[in-house]
């Protein structure tokens, strides 16, 4: 129907159409090219006399111990679902439907997990549940026996499990409370108990959020770098992260990078296609509509005598997985030594701090981290909403692939992203000018949570009426005109909840920093994971506690001032 | 708390935001240095600052650092922390494909000198301080020692009670093997086959030894959990998750002794042959700051540097510094365990010929076989 205006000479709104959709490919494939050609290299991508060749991935083949790394990946990524999906699950039964006391604030601590990174969390489950942590000694002290060792592939399980748990408990949690409570009810008034209404009528209804969070967890799981860093390199449990890790930049002897090339391509191959399984399962998901116009006032299970018993057990998971953990970042950031062998009160130092705040460097790993959050939270949410305006707002004939390119992200894992634009910047003739500087990592940063941010605007966009837009195309303005005036405005709280949110996830991230970072550019993590590999960990546990402090800020500010919904 | 943060955040930005200091007198020179030597001085003021990569902590840096400044208050020094085997990479990488890089570098991975000693790709500068420092801190063109810092035993004060210390590689093995109990698991040490560092120290080690350190070390090998840094070494030592460590970097245990607390910690140098890491340096030719580089290596190799550096744990080997004013030195060591016993773990390069077989053997050999 818009033909016609088409054709008439100058279009602003298609030159935007254009640029968007090239910047967003542009910012997509830049990681991904280098490594797909490393993979095919004999030599380093930057070697002018490297040639092609295709022996890597033979030679990765037949890599000694590789079988192992991808068993050990594999088994890692299976038992942090599991420990995700069941803990996520159970936690969004019995705070989304059921008059479990203190519902409220236990559902709010259950997600603070989703607020910091693995690497903060990694520390505090090691303070207190590592070897040598207060709570693994005091109960080998009662008991005589150690019950756990977090050295091992079902402690790293474990650990990233009850780390993710959250995801699954936040995507269920949104599934059950939606959910018709008469359909409870009916099952209820057949004879059924309250567990039994829950298992049979609940649970199920729960399979879309199930199936969409445990693939998302899986992910996480494969891509997950600090745990199997910190817990699996005392054993020589090696899983294909820490082994890119140490191969691409920590390598003992030369790295090699056509290995590490065709490894990391393998990845994201397996990733991607994981990803395109999601949406394939997800087809289907409208039996589960439980959302009808005959609403009814969504009731709560009652549990009876059952409530104080099921609270006793949420509040334990809660204080043991979440609450102590915290604790003991705090606690190893306010002593010399971490040992049960002297009483802590001899240990306490302000040291760590101190050294924190008065090295520059560290300061300023601080200050890129808040900078970047920042920066990159404000360009991303201005990158994504056109991005969503685009490609689900306007008569751009590539809308679709758009969509497709800006989603393709949440295939990349972090370390990938993190090597692909490493390659691409040394690569790249020109782009040597943003390496060092906090840009690349905004970039980088950016291109992984470009997704994330798609789905936080696409869904409030999809309660925008369209004939707003049609009203004002009528009127005479252009796209550009209807979506900055009409759309945009009516999107705020969106946006601010997108910006809320790319912040809380770009002063998270290390992973993709990894081989980025450079003198003048560290961030927190990266600050922290070279501090780990010296063994200093009371400045790291110091760092760890100074990064929940700015976050805890964060999100205090971001939900009072701008209103932004993060997590619920 | 919080004010606090905010204060530091703030004086972290006006740190990094103040501009250079501006230029000052050139600093006196010794009578030795060459009549140019002004020359290179003055070219550094033009150039950005210094960027070092190196496998040494703040804390080490500090007094160098601010030595340097007041010499040379105009040149900007970087320095990045990495593993010994990340400083090269990094570099490798970087510097392949033209990109901005180090100006110096500094690490244990002594392989990788020996490499570049032999392909030369450091610049071959010949340093006024180097008429003055040992021989064997100038093992190739272009490669120097910044430092020669000792492997000690490191154990739990706690756990093991005086006599039932270890005191070298043979006497550890003979204890583990009469209570594995107390040691299985818990004897630490560098991985050799994950880490450069540990590479080059154990192969040095081993080659000496021969034999009879094989066997020791397999006597003990499936006892043995692996590092890649010290750091990690003493912490879980403190904490008794280890009791001992063997081959433990002596930086980063000495300063660990004053903290609240480090008595947890005790050390010996090995009877039966003490490890001294030498730490290699050397200006890449292609440095984008060749004259601000210059000027470091001669402060590092200078008697005022080697003191410095001796302030920050590292261990100085010029002859002419002041016991005194340092924890050790390379002479104060080789007094203390006899010359004999030192086991000096420097650029030969069997380790680049020999690390491929060397890990393989290392590897059966933490297998017990």
């Amino acid at each position: 129907m818009d033909a016609a205006l088409e054709r008439t000479g100058f279009d602003r709104s298609r030159l935007i159409f254009w640029s968007v959709a090239a910047l967003t490919t542009l910012l997509v494939i830049g990681p991904i090219a280098p490594i797909a050609m490393q993979a095919f290299l004999n030599k380093p991508l930057y070697d002018p006399t490297a040639a092609l060749t295709a022996a890597n991935f033979g030679r990765l083949v037949t890599e000694a111990g590789i079988g192992e790394i991808a068993l050990n990946t594999v088994i890692f990524a299976v038992l942090s679902t599991i420990f995700a999906q069941v803990f996520g699950a159970l936690a969004a039964v019995v705070i989304g439907r059921t008059n479990l006391p203190g519902r409220g604030w236990l559902g709010e601590v259950l997600v603070w997990p989703l607020f910091v990174s693995h690497l903060v969390i990694a520390f505090g489950w090691l303070t207190m549940y590592g070897p040598s942590g207060y709570v693994t000694l005091a109960v080998r002290s009662w008991t005589g026996v150690t019950p756990w060792d977090l050295y091992s592939l079902s402690g790293m399980g474990v650990v990233a499990g009850l780390s993710q748990a959250p995801l699954a408990y936040l995507m269920c949690l949104g599934a059950v409370s939606k959910a018709d409570a008469q359909l409870e009810a009916a099952a209820r008034s057949v004879g059924a108990g309250p567990f039994r209404a829950l298992w049979s009528v609940t649970v199920p209804m729960m399979r879309p959020a199930l199936i969409y969070s445990t693939v998302l967890n899986f992910v996480v799981a494969i891509e997950m770098l600090s745990i199997p860093l910190l817990f699996g390199a005392p054993n020589k449990i090696e899983t294909i992260t820490s082994f890119l890790y140490d191969k691409g930049i920590n390598a003992a002897v030369q790295p090699d990078y056509g290995i590490v090339g065709a490894a990391a391509l393998i990845l994201l191959a397996i990733v991607a296609l994981l990803v395109w399984l999601q949406g394939r399962l997800m087809v289907g998901s409208n039996r589960f509509v439980t959302v009808r116009g005959k609403a009814s006032r969504p009731a709560l299970l009652d549990l009876g005598r059952w409530r104080w018993i099921v609270f006793a057990a949420v509040f334990a998971y809660v204080f043991f997985t979440i609450v102590l953990v915290f604790a003991g970042t705090l606690m190893r950031a306010s002593v010399s030594f971490l040992t049960p062998l002297v009483p802590f009160w001899t240990l306490l130092t302000t040291k760590n701090f101190d050294l924190i705040f008065e090295t520059p460097n560290y300061m300023r790993s601080i200050g890129n981290s808040v900078l970047i959050s920042l920066i990159g939270g404000v360009i991303g949410t201005v990158l994504v909403a056109i991005i969503t305006l685009v490609s689900r707002r306007s008569e751009f004939k590539g809308a679709r692939p758009l969509e497709y390119i800006a989603l393709f992200p949440r295939s990349l894992p972090g370390i990938i992203a993190g090597l692909g634009f490493f390659y691409a910047v040394i690569w790249v003739p020109g782009l040597d000018a943003i390496r060092g500087t906090i840009w690349i990592l905004i970039l980088a940063f950016m291109v992984r949570y470009i997704p994330v941010g798609f789905g936080t605007i696409a869904p409030a966009l999809a309660q925008i009426g369209d004939e707003l837009d049609r009203g004002a195309r009528i009127s005479g303005a252009d796209w550009w005109t209807t979506v900055t005036r009409i759309i945009a405005p009516l999107l705020k709280p969106a946006l601010f909840s997108t910006f809320a949110l790319l912040f809380i996830h770009f002063f998270k991230e290390y992973v993709t920093a990894v081989f980025l970072f450079q003198p003048g550019s560290e961030i927190i993590g990266t600050t922290m994971l070279q501090l780990w590999a010296q063994g200093d960990n009371g400045p790291v546990s110091a760092l760890a506690t100074i990064q929940v402090v700015i976050t805890a800020l964060f999100v205090l500010v971001a939900r009072r001032v701008l209103g932004a919904k993060i997590y619920g | 708390m919080i004010k606090g943060l905010l204060t530091s955040l703030f004086t972290a930005a006006a740190l990094v935001a103040s501009p250079g200091i501006g230029s000052a007198q050139a600093p006196a020179t010794p009578n030795y240095y060459p009549a140019d030597y002004g020359a290179t001085i003055e070219a550094s003021r033009k150039e950005n600052g210094l960027v070092i990569y190196s496998n040494m902590a703040n804390n080490n840096w500090k007094p160098v650092l601010d030595g340097f400044r007041q010499s040379y208050p105009w040149i900007k020094v970087e320095t990045l922390d990495l593993g010994s085997g990340t400083v090269h990479s990094r570099w490798e990488a970087e510097a392949g494909s033209g990109a901005r890089t180090a100006d110096l570098l500094i690490s244990g991975a002594n392989d990788r000198w020996a490499a570049y000693g032999l392909d030369g790709r450091m610049l071959d500068y010949r340093s006024p301080e180097a008429e003055k420092v040992p021989a064997f801190g100038k093992p190739y063109p272009g490669v120097f020692v910044a430092s020669s810092d000792p492997l000690v035993l490191t154990y739990n004060t706690a756990l093991l009670k005086e006599g039932q210390r270890p005191t070298g590689l043979a006497s550890l093995a003979k204890m583990a093997a009469a209570d594995p109990g107390t040691y299985k698991g818990r004897i630490t040490t560098y991985d050799a086959a994950r880490n450069s560092f540990g590479l080059a120290a154990w192969w040095q080690t081993l080659h000496e030894k021969g034999d009879a350190g094989w066997t020791a070390l397999r006597a003990i090998g499936p006892m043995i959990r692996g590092e890649v840094s010290g750091g990690p070494m003493n912490e879980k030592i403190a904490a008794g998750e280890y009791v001992v460590g063997i081959a433990v970097s002596g930086i980063t245990i000495f300063p660990r002794l004053d903290e609240p607390g480090g008595k947890i910690l005790g050390f010996a140098f090995p009877d039966d042959g003490t490890p001294v890491m030498l730490r290699g340096m050397g200006i890449p030719k292609q440095a984008a700051n060749i004259n601000s580089a210059k000027l470091f290596l001669d402060f590092l190799l200078s008697n005022k540097g080697q003191t410095l550096l001796g302030k920050g744990g590292l261990v100085p080997y010029r002859e002419d510094v002041a016991e005194s004013e340092v924890r050790y030195t390379y002479q104060g060591i080789a007094q203390k365990v006899g010359e004999k016993n030192m086991i000096v773990v420097g650029f030969d390069k069997a380790l680049i010929e020999q690390a491929k077989p060397f890990v393989e053997k290392w590897n059966a050999a933490m297998q017990g076989r």
